[in-house]
């Protein structure tokens, strides 16, 4: 009985271990931090794997100091996917995990040297022009030229494709790229009365809150639609803004998983830099009072468009 | 029986009567609303403007109104309502789980229905499970999508991007970035009207069986007579501030179920 027992015991040493997506995949799941929106997609993707893949989840705590300790324990767990959320896990995974396919998302500058090489694709943060000119269309049917405002030498790409969707729509966009901040007022005082609408692009080296209120005072005087890119700067006065829905998000990283996982190609067919993907779905909010202020009167059916209304001012 | 014991006994008769007690004149009542494809912008509005309509019957109506489909189901188990405003296809898949007595269904015009359609930029997928955006229906009712869209069941599986309106389901077709949709068809006419291009390259590949408007339900703690009062009241409402709130759920009035 001893020696059967110990036979076994040693026959077990070459018995080949399977590989782990030869059973469930096993996925690495690395977040910059716990912030509400990370963690939303990252619960959207444990969810979406349930019963499916055995997912670990590293937490950066919004720092590089722990990249070597998360590297070697992924480098253990030896995962068949990496999906790292946010732009510091998305370096860390693309500098340093590049013996795996990488999947990142929820990044906002996707012009990234190491995010562009073989074996890492992303979904990135910015919503696409057209779905953004179109949900603006929806509420003021009128806009002909809308005013983009950014720093000279940021968004190249993505104002290009702004210049096109609203091409195909029958709308120009006009850019207003600004050096630096002290540059808006004198713009906006050019350049507003020829402009149906203005439309911020998520640029701080531009805005702070001296300037994005000067500009909330001026398209309401001016009584023009003043587009944000955060829900935050709409309760605080803009009219409107498009940000992304986060659950669709994390579902969106589950699909491309999945694809990723099965080696079935993942190439968007309509890419954002060249490469990677569009979020799917967005979050739109609507500030009624700014919308009365600017003589916008809306119907229940436009009101139906929008994701949230807010009343006022911060509320 | 010693005086103490006995007037703890009346208490605690009374005490599990007003428990057990129908819902009465004054008596809170609480009510759900869950409906996707009521584009439920202004919740604020929605709630108050509702809320006033149930409290016209009740006045101790509340109005519990959920944008997220897990939200209601998690709510339906810690706290269950009095009654339930929801999309037919969820009074249907869970009337057994929660007990609950569909009583009214919405209706536009003379119509107690609707139907979405699918759409695609290609012909019907060849994949076994293919990409599929729509509202209000995730990867967790599968069944009751295909149970909606006759053309879905022939896929073993869907991978189902859950979008919280038609316009961005629309849009994830457009850009490729998902095989097929399921959106109501006047939401499509919506944006052709400021993006044809949008929508240009859109076919439909099928529809919907008829989705029947919101149902309003009554759970299984609610007597006959507190139903009885919420049917006739509902009915007799038809001034504009019922008007409005019915239509800030999806509908234009009700009728019998």
């Amino acid at each position: 009985m001893k020696r059967l027992v110990m036979t076994l015991l040693l026959a077990s040493f070459f018995v080949p271990r399977p590989s782990p997506s030869s059973q469930s995949p096993s996925i690495a799941l690395i977040i910059t931090d716990r912030a509400a929106a990370y963690e939303m997609v990252a619960d959207g993707i444990q969810e979406g794997f349930k019963g499916e893949a055995k997912i670990e989840l590293y937490d950066m705590g919004d720092s590089r100091k722990n990249d070597e300790k998360i590297v070697l324990k992924i480098a253990s767990q030896n995962p068949a996917l990496v999906v790292a959320l946010g732009d510091k896990a998305a370096r860390l995974a693309s500098e340093q995990l590049r013996s795996h396919p990488i999947l990142i998302g929820m990044v906002l500058e996707m012009d990234v040297e190491s995010f562009k090489l073989p074996g890492v694709e992303g979904v990135g943060l910015q919503i696409p022009a057209q779905s953004v000119l179109t949900q603006l269309r929806l509420l003021v049917p009128t806009i002909r030229r809308v005013g983009v405002i950014s720093s000279a030498d940021k968004f190249l790409s993505f104002r290009e494709s702004i210049r096109a969707s609203a091409r195909s729509m029958g709308v120009q966009a006009v850019d207003v790229a600004l050096t630096g901040k002290g540059e808006i007022e004198e713009r906006l005082n050019r350049d507003l009365d020829a402009l149906d609408a203005v439309w911020l692009l998520p640029d701080p080296r531009i805005v702070d809150s001296t300037t994005f209120q000067m500009i909330v005072e001026k398209t309401k005087a001016a009584k023009k639609p003043f587009v944000a890119y955060s829900e935050n700067f709409v309760k605080a006065g803009a009219l409107f803004s498009v940000s992304p829905d986060y659950n669709a998000t994390g579902q969106q990283l589950v699909l491309l998983s999945k694809k990723m996982l099965s080696k079935d190609s993942v190439r968007p067919e309509q890419p954002y830099l060249s490469k990677f993907h569009y979020p799917i779905g967005s979050y739109s909010v609507l500030n009624l009072r700014t919308a009365e202020a600017i003589g916008l009167n809306l119907s229940q059916m436009q009101l139906g468009f929008v994701n949230r209304i807010v009343n006022g001012n911060n509320r | 029986m010693p005086f103490w014991i006995k007037n703890r006994l009346a208490l605690l008769v009374l005490l599990t009567a007003l428990l057990f007690s129908p819902p009465g004149r004054g008596d809170s009542v609480l009510i759900y609303f869950y409906n996707p494809d009521a584009n439920l912008g202004d919740v604020a509005k929605l709630k108050s403007s509702v809320q006033e309509y149930f409290q016209a019957i009740e006045p101790g109506a509340t109005l519990k109104a959920f944008i997220r489909l897990q939200d209601l189901l998690a709510a339906l188990k810690s706290q269950p309502p009095d009654f339930l405003v929801a999309s037919s296809w969820v009074t249907k898949t869970y009337a057994g789980q929660y007990g609950l007595k569909p009583l009214l269904v919405g209706r536009v015009g003379a119509e107690r229905s609707y139907t979405k359609i699918l759409i695609s930029k290609k012909a019907m997928p060849s994949s076994a499970s293919p990409s599929l955006s729509t509202v209000g229906l995730g990867a967790q009712n599968l069944d009751v999508l295909k149970s909606l869209v006759p053309d879905l069941r022939k896929f073993s599986n869907l991978n189902v991007v859950e979008v919280s309106k038609d316009l961005d389901a629309v849009l994830a077709v457009s850009f490729d970035q998902v095989d097929l949709g399921l959106v109501r068809s006047e939401n499509i006419e919506a944006i052709r009207k400021v993006n044809q291009v949008a929508v240009a390259n859109l076919k439909t590949l099928g529809r919907s069986t008829p989705i029947e408007y919101p149902i309003f339900s009554a759970t299984a703690k609610v007597q006959a007579p507190a139903m009885d009062k919420f049917v006739k009241g509902l009915q007799a409402q038809k001034d504009e501030k019922a008007a409005q709130a019915m239509e800030l759920m999806g509908f234009q009035s009700w009728g019998l179920r």
